[in-house]
């Protein structure tokens, strides 16, 4: 069995995931890579997609599938640490919910003022339904 | 000496007080460990941002990011403040918002103008009483701050700051360093300090610079992103920071006030009994007086 390493999915509000891991799947923005461990410490720039990763114990759970909104990783070889704005289960989106979410922000983002200030905040939100909503249909 | 039905009352008028107290403060204590679960719940975050900052620290410098660029002359400055919405907390929002007042005077003779981010019922009326308009505020999110109005605020200094409107971003709040006592905090979040927070975790960066990281496109533009991110933290954490220690600063506040309604329905009680005493000893000394009275003529 492959060595492991520990994998942190953290976001501001709180830890998403946080266990044992031989190989982590990264959506990094020069394109998707993959970490094992003794990776070279690397700090890369995520873009939104999907985190993969093949736990310990795969042979029981099967590999765990995250949506992150963009954000970093780290990694040193014995770690990897995800930070992300927002994080979400795969199997926890809620499509009705996002749906919802997305067309309240098109709403607002339609009503804005081209020099708002939040402009920018409320794209963010849209890219963020977006990708949930991709993400299940793909 | 006051009579029996006014002390009666004043003991009543007390004791519902107390109750009251004694509720808030059973209700602050609850309080207090949401509070404080969510800030070690952001920890992480926050903790791992600093640890990446303090990685690039080293290659970055004052003119690799807007962010990180000290403005040579400082003529703006804005203040984010974070009190509470609600009262009754001691002095918890005085403290803060005076603070922040007093220093908005000192810049004004200094030649630099002071503009507001309010957090909290407190601080709007308190700056709104002084005829300050506020750039933003926020009401009704103190005791739950969300990390989404730490992102519209981050958003909001960081365009001032890189179209050079502002020259400094300070944010105001109470720290809550455990659950009975608060420490007003000021930190300066723009231009950001890379080399201070390096400083705080120096033992972990030098344990970090033999295994020198790369960067993913490059460094300019992982720094890029992590500078607007590491902003939004610094906020997020001042507004969870400040709501723990809203309801520690409650929680005392409504003790202390607990205790001194026992001390003084205590006392009233005594005087009540006192007043009592002497209107029973009143009264048989009339009696007794009266058969005296009556006994003589006989």
């Amino acid at each position: 069995m492959a060595e492991t390493m520990s994998c942190d999915i953290v976001t501001p509000v709180k830890t998403i995931y946080s266990d044992a891991a031989t190989l982590v799947r990264l959506p990094g923005e020069l394109g998707s890579f993959g970490v094992m461990q003794m990776h070279e410490p690397l700090v890369s720039a995520l873009q939104p997609g999907v985190v993969s990763i093949t736990p310990a114990d795969a042979a029981k759970t099967g590999k765990v599938e995250y949506i992150v909104s963009g954000g970093y990783a780290q990694i040193d070889g014995e770690r990897v640490i995800v930070l992300a704005n927002d994080a979400l289960d795969i199997s926890e989106i809620d499509v009705a919910k996002a749906r919802e979410e997305l067309a309240k922000v098109e709403d607002i983002i339609a009503k804005l003022a081209a020099d708002d200030s939040s402009a920018a905040y409320y794209k963010e939100q849209k890219a963020w339904f977006d990708l949930q909503l991709n993400t299940v249909k793909g | 000496m006051a009579n029996l039905r006014d002390i009666k009352k004043r003991i009543n008028s007390v004791k519902s007080t107390k109750q009251i107290t004694r509720t808030m403060e059973m209700v602050a204590t609850a309080k207090i460990r949401k509070a404080t679960d969510r800030v070690v719940a952001a920890t992480p975050y926050s903790q791992a941002m600093l640890e990446m900052l303090g990685n690039l620290a080293g290659k970055a410098s004052g003119d690799s990011h807007p962010l990180l660029a000290n403005h040579t002359e400082k003529k703006n400055a804005i203040f984010i403040v974070i009190a509470s919405d609600r009262g009754l907390a001691g002095a918890f929002n005085q403290q803060v918002l005076r603070a922040a007042e007093k220093k908005a005077k000192a810049y004004a003779a200094e030649g630099i103008q002071t503009s507001y981010i309010l957090c909290g019922k407190k601080a709007i009326g308190y700056f709104a009483y002084r005829g300050v308009t506020p750039d933003m505020q926020f009401a009704g999110l103190s005791a739950d701050p969300t990390f989404d109005q730490a992102s519209r605020i981050a958003s909001y200094v960081r365009d001032l700051y890189e179209q050079g409107k502002v020259d400094e971003v300070i944010l105001w709040y109470n720290h809550a360093r455990n659950a009975a006592d608060q420490d007003l905090r000021t930190e300066q979040i723009l231009p950001v300090e890379i080399a201070k927070e390096e400083a705080a975790d120096a033992a972990e960066a030098e344990a970090k610079a033999v295994a020198s990281f790369d960067f993913e496109p490059d460094e300019a533009a992982v720094l890029n992103k992590l500078l607007p991110a590491y902003v939004e933290t610094m906020v997020y954490h001042g507004l969870i920071d400040s709501a723990a220690g809203e309801q520690g600063a409650r929680r005392k506040a409504m003790k202390s006030a607990t205790d001194n309604a026992t001390e003084i329905s205590n006392t009233l009680q005594r005087q009540y009994n006192r007043a009592r005493q002497g209107a029973i000893t009143t009264e048989l000394n009339e009696i007794v007086a009266g058969a005296a009275a009556q006994k003589k003529e006989e």
